[in-house]
C-alpha cells in the first residue's frame, strides 16, 4: 500500500481537515495522525481505519419489463446490492408520474438480493390502474442507486364474456371469445425482445424482433 | 383439473401480430411460432398475412410464449390430408353483408398432416 501525506502544518484545538476521496479507489485505508512537538521528544502517531466508498448501490428491476402487463400476483424480480449494502425499499404510486409514493414493506428489507426476488405482489388489491414501482438501495454512506419501471395492473376476464387484450405498444391482440377460457382469469400480453430469448443453435428459423407472451393467472 | 393455461377446444383464441415488412427477407413470410414449455424448441402455428396492414393472425388453442419469425412458404403436395379436429374458425358468428352482427369476414384455421 502507498503512503501519502494529505497535509501537514500547524495545528491547533478543534480542528478538522477535509479529505477528498473522489479520485481514491474503493477499498480500506489507514489514516495516521503524527504528532511532533519542538522538544525533541519521539512523536505521537494515532491511526485509524477506514473504508472508502464512493460507488452507488446498485438497482435494477428486471421483471417486469417497463410497460408490461401484470396480475394481482406480481413479482417483482432484480437486484439491490452494494459493497456496504445497509438496506432497500420498493415503493409504488398510481399514475404515470406519480407524486404520492407508499412504500411496498413496512420496514425496509435489509437483505441483499443479486438477481433475485425483490418483492411477491403489491399491498392491497389494485386493478386498472398504473402504477410506478421505484426501487431504492441505500448503502451504509448513505447514498443511494434508483430504479424505476411502469407497469399496468390487469383486471380480471370474466370468461362468459371473454375480450380484447393488447400489448401496451398495440402491436400484438388476443382476443378471447365468450367461454373460450377455462374459468375467469387475468390475461396479459407483453412482448419480450428477441435478444433475451434463448434461441437453439441449430434452429433454421430467424426471429424477427416480434416475440411476446400471454400469461394467465388462475 | 383443467390446465388453465388452454382454451376451449371450440373456442380458440385470435392472435394478431403487427410486423415490420421492411425486416422482412424477400421471399419469406412472417410466421407464428410456440414456444414448448421450458424448452428452447419452437412448434410451428402458422398465421394468415395481411400484407396490406402488415398483421400475421391465427387461432390459438393455448396461452404461452409466441414470436413470429419468418420462413419460407411451404406448399401442400397432393398427398395432404386436412386435421379434421383442427378446423375452426374465428369469429363464429359472422355476416357477410354486416346487417345482423357487425363481424363481417371469418377466418378458417386448418392444419395439414
Amino acid at each position: 500500500m502507498g503512503l501519502s501525506t494529505i497535509w501537514w502544518g500547524w495545528l491547533r484545538t478543534d480542528w478538522r481537515l477535509k479529505w477528498d476521496t473522489a479520485s481514491l479507489k474503493d477499498g480500506e485505508y489507514q489514516l495516521k495522525l503524527v504528532a511532533t512537538d519542538g522538544s525533541g521528544q519521539p512523536p505521537t502517531e494515532l491511526a485509524r481505519s477506514v473504508i472508502v466508498d464512493n460507488t452507488p448501490p446498485k438497482a435494477e428491476i428486471s421483471r417486469p419489463r417497463n410497460n408490461d402487463q401484470v396480475g394481482q400476483v406480481m413479482m417483482l424480480f432484480g437486484t439491490a446490492t452494494d459493497a456496504n449494502f445497509k438496506s432497500y425499499q420498493v415503493e409504488f404510486g398510481e399514475g404515470a408520474s406519480p407524486t404520492i409514493w407508499a412504500a411496498a414493506f413496512t420496514q425496509d428489507s435489509q437483505t441483499s438480493v443479486e438477481q433475485g426476488e425483490l418483492l411477491q405482489g403489491l399491498p392491497g388489491k389494485r386493478s386498472g390502474i398504473y402504477s410506478l414501482l421505484r426501487l431504492t438501495v441505500e448503502d451504509r454512506v448513505e447514498q443511494q442507486g434508483q430504479a424505476q419501471v411502469r407497469i399496468s395492473i390487469t383486471s380480471l376476464m370474466e370468461k362468459a364474456r371473454g375480450g380484447d387484450v393488447r400489448s401496451a405498444d398495440g402491436g400484438i391482440s388476443l382476443y378471447l371469445p365468450p367461454n373460450s377460457l377455462q374459468q375467469d382469469a387475468i390475461v396479459t400480453v407483453n412482448r419480450t425482445p428477441s435478444s433475451a430469448i434463448s434461441w437453439s443453435l441449430d434452429s433454421s428459423w430467424q426471429p424477427l424482433d416480434l416475440n411476446w407472451w400471454p400469461i394467465h393467472y388462475g | 383439473m383443467a390446465d388453465p393455461l388452454r382454451l376451449n377446444k371450440i373456442k380458440p383464441a385470435t392472435l394478431t401480430i403487427i410486423y415490420d415488412e421492411a425486416s422482412l427477407t424477400r421471399g419469406k413470410q412472417p410466421t407464428i411460432f410456440r414456444q414448448l414449455d421450458n424448452s428452447q424448441q419452437w412448434q410451428l402455428i402458422g398465421g394468415m398475412v395481411n400484407t396490406s396492414r402488415q398483421t400475421v393472425s391465427t387461432a390459438i388453442h393455448q396461452l404461452g410464449r409466441y414470436g413470429v419469425m419468418e420462413m419460407a412458404p411451404v406448399e401442400a403436395d397432393n398427398s395432404a390430408q386436412l386435421l379434421k379436429e383442427s378446423l375452426t374458425y374465428q369469429p363464429r358468428v359472422f355476416s357477410p353483408t354486416g346487417r345482423r352482427v357487425p363481424n363481417t369476414e371469418t377466418t378458417i384455421s386448418f392444419q395439414l398432416d
